[in-house]
């Protein structure tokens, strides 16, 4: 008996798409640019290029979401967690009896919260890039799932 | 905020993480509701600054002569009442309503970007301090016009140095507001949401923020020049230097035109969600919409030189600037055409956004025909610099986008509140304003055709009718507009509750009336379903 969860975030562009979207918007905006830098108004060029590194980095910063997803598998005798990056993976596994999940209140009041799973003096986050809504969901799941220090309740029945 | 789903069952419950209280909440604000609302309370504050200037312009014109105020006011408040409705009204309504609405109807849970979002709008606050605080310094406000032309604007005295400042600022949000929409549109659609299954409006804005993108840094290129040529003896657009001063006016509508459709795409956007509704039918030809509004938005980039019929220019230049503007007619009115199709024989019922709609249909088109007329380069000779293209550019932006911005209002006002309004208030407020509109400016097109010029606190006394006629239309559209601010307070205040699809008997479209009224804090926590 094993449960699994999958956590990851919503991409509807693909890299590829990212990068033939940005492409074309930046080829599109310096077809006026170049024309005005040809009448000698280069600082219009300087702005384009602001405005399309401002584009890029936005745009890169919600692809990267998109790579960093998590795997939870929690069996009845260990959980594993794999998070995986464009670096690449990385797996976590603690003894589901000795583990204990905590979710963290937001360190001050417009913060987020940090859902982590803890054992033996190691510290992990899950669902960092999650709602604040769906980490509250999750933590409950991981709860009622993982049980508290010293426990491990049976993984059939799921009363969530 | 990343939209995220797990594999395992979802178990729903009633949890909603809650909003801090008080001026934090606003402060540190990164919910696009949140950003939304303060976009559209701060786009209302302007417009009634905005309208304030407006009311002492139409005082002055009341009769012949000086009355209230000197020349060089009138033309600082002609100046700064056309950058505050543009960058302070318009353009922050349309930011604000993409807030709200595009998250809800592409299915993400936010802006992609929610810090970005906050930044973009408190740089606003700010930038429109100090374009206001122009008023107060040795020399007064910027009065060359909204258009900025050197050498005139050069003139400008201490203020200038504000005044492009505030323009860089206003430009810096519009970008930050624009990258948001276009990459939440892009990246952060819900699974199955292809882009043509996206609303109108949405798609509306994805245009716009294109257009936004190529053109900003044209603006922002140009008023740096300007500061450069001012206080760095550089010669962009100065003629003993070597400049061109007329290039900047090709510079400046190579933005001007463009941001017109700006101000005007998104408003056929809201139309076209709310035709359909009240009709009781699917839009008409809503693929084709999309494609109108594509090719309005490009050819926008090649007709700017229709501002400068009389500037001079070759003949080639000049039947180019003309045909390629009356190209524009034939998406428009696709568009038009479109919009009376999905209302023939439709089953209308006339609330308060239906009544704007219907309004913005028959007004916005009084504006474009006399464009098509202004487009007539021996016929621009005539008009150019009269009221008749002050009259043209109102009847595109107060009917057209302001109309669009009070019908999207009307139409989603109770999906944010969770209340419906009074309807015999609002239906109030449209009849007054769409009557006193028309008495407003329609009789500036016989000032103009007469030879009226634009820009001057005093007239030749043939004018002295139409005018009085025009500034008791003001002063009524004016004071009218106060019933808009009241039914906004009294519908958050309370109200007979709405329900998740708001307009009963109807059947709009779209994610956004799936969700319950008002719209939650944190509106789609697992991805809906498309079908």
């Amino acid at each position: 008996m094993e449960q699994r969860i999958e956590l990851a975030p919503n991409c509807s562009l693909t890299t590829a798409g990212a990068m033939i979207f940005f492409g074309s918007i930046c080829l599109f905006s310096l077809v006026f640019a170049v024309f005005f830098v040809l009448q000698g108004f280069w600082p219009v060029l300087v702005f384009w290029a602001l405005e399309m590194l401002a584009l890029g980095a936005a745009l890169l910063a919600s692809m990267r979401r998109g790579k960093y997803t998590q795997t939870l598998l929690i069996t009845d005798s260990q959980i594993s967690l794999v998070t995986r990056t464009r670096q690449g993976a990385q797996k976590q596994e603690f003894a589901r009896h000795w583990a204990k999940v905590r979710l963290r209140s937001p360190p001050r009041r417009h913060g987020t919260s940090r859902l982590t799973i803890e054992s033996h003096g190691r510290v992990y986050e899950v669902g960092s890039f999650l709602t604040e809504e769906d980490r509250t969901r999750l933590a409950r799941r991981l709860r009622y799932l993982v049980g508290g220090m010293n426990e491990s309740p049976p993984l059939e029945i799921d009363r969530t | 905020m990343a939209q995220s789903h797990a594999s395992d069952a979802a178990h729903h419950d009633d949890h909603h993480d809650q909003p801090a209280t008080g001026i934090k909440r606003w402060l540190f604000a990164t919910n696009h509701k949140d950003i939304g609302t303060m976009y559209l309370v701060f786009s209302l504050i302007m417009f009634f600054i905005g309208g304030a200037m407006a009311m002492l312009i139409r005082a002055e014109l009341f009769q012949p002569g000086l009355q209230l105020m000197q020349p060089e006011f009138f033309n600082q408040l002609t100046t700064n009442h056309a950058l505050v409705m543009i960058f302070g009204a318009v353009m922050p309504a349309f930011v604000g309503l993409a807030n709200w609405m595009v998250p809800l109807q592409v299915g993400a849970p936010d802006m992609a970007l929610p810090r970005m979002n906050n930044f973009s709008f408190w740089i606003l606050p700010f930038a429109f301090t100090l374009l206001l605080g122009t008023f107060f310094v040795p020399g007064g406000a910027a009065a060359g016009g909204w258009t900025l032309y050197p050498p005139l604007s050069l003139q400008t005295g201490d203020s200038f140095p504000m005044l492009i400042f505030a323009i860089h600022m206003m430009g810096i949000s519009s970008i930050m507001g624009a990258i948001n929409v276009i990459v939440t549109i892009m990246n952060m659609r819900a699974p199955g949401m292809t882009l043509l299954k996206m609303p109108l409006f949405a798609w509306s804005w994805l245009i716009t923020a294109y257009l936004l993108i190529a053109v900003m840094p044209v603006l922002a290129g140009s008023v740096t020049m300007l500061l450069t040529d001012h206080f760095f003896k550089t010669s962009f657009f100065n003629a003993a230097g070597g400049g061109d001063p007329i290039m900047f006016e090709h510079i400046f509508w190579f933005f001007g035109h463009p941001e017109v459709y700006i101000m005007i795409l998104p408003a056929f956007g809201i139309i076209s969600e709310i035709l359909p509704t009240f009709s009781r039918k699917p839009l008409f030809g809503a693929t084709s919409m999309i494609y109108a509004i594509a090719s309005i938005a490009f050819l926008s980039f090649i007709v700017w030189g229709h501002h400068m019929f009389a500037d001079g220019m070759p003949v080639a230049a000049q039947l180019f600037y003309m045909m390629s503007t009356m190209l524009i007619a034939v998406p428009t009115g696709v568009k038009v055409f479109n919009w009376t199709a999905t209302m023939w024989r439709g089953s209308l019922s006339f609330e308060p956004p239906m009544l704007f709609a219907i309004a913005f249909l028959f007004l916005f088109s009084i504006g474009g025909f006399s464009g098509l007329m202004l487009a007539i380069v021996p016929a621009d000779f005539q008009y150019n610099q009269t009221y008749f293209v002050v009259a043209h550019f109102h009847y595109v932006l107060v009917p057209g986008a302001i109309f669009g911005i009070m019908a999207g209002v009307y139409y989603w006002l109770p999906k944010w509140t969770g209340h419906m309004y009074s309807m015999a208030l609002a239906k109030t407020h449209f009849w007054l304003s769409a009557i006193f509109i028309n008495v407003l400016f329609f009789p500036q097109h016989f000032l103009g055709l007469a030879g009226m010029p634009r820009r001057i606190p005093d007239y030749a006394v043939q004018f002295t009718d139409w005018n009085m006629v025009s500034s008791i239309g003001g002063f009524a559209f004016g004071l009218s507009q106060v019933l808009f601010a009241i039914v906004i307070v009294q519908c958050i205040r309370g109200g007979k509750k709405a329900s998740a699809k708001v307009w009963e008997g109807t059947n709009p479209t779209g994610l956004e009336w799936t969700l319950p009224s008002p719209a939650p804090y944190h509106s789609f926590s697992t991805a809906p379903e498309i079908h």
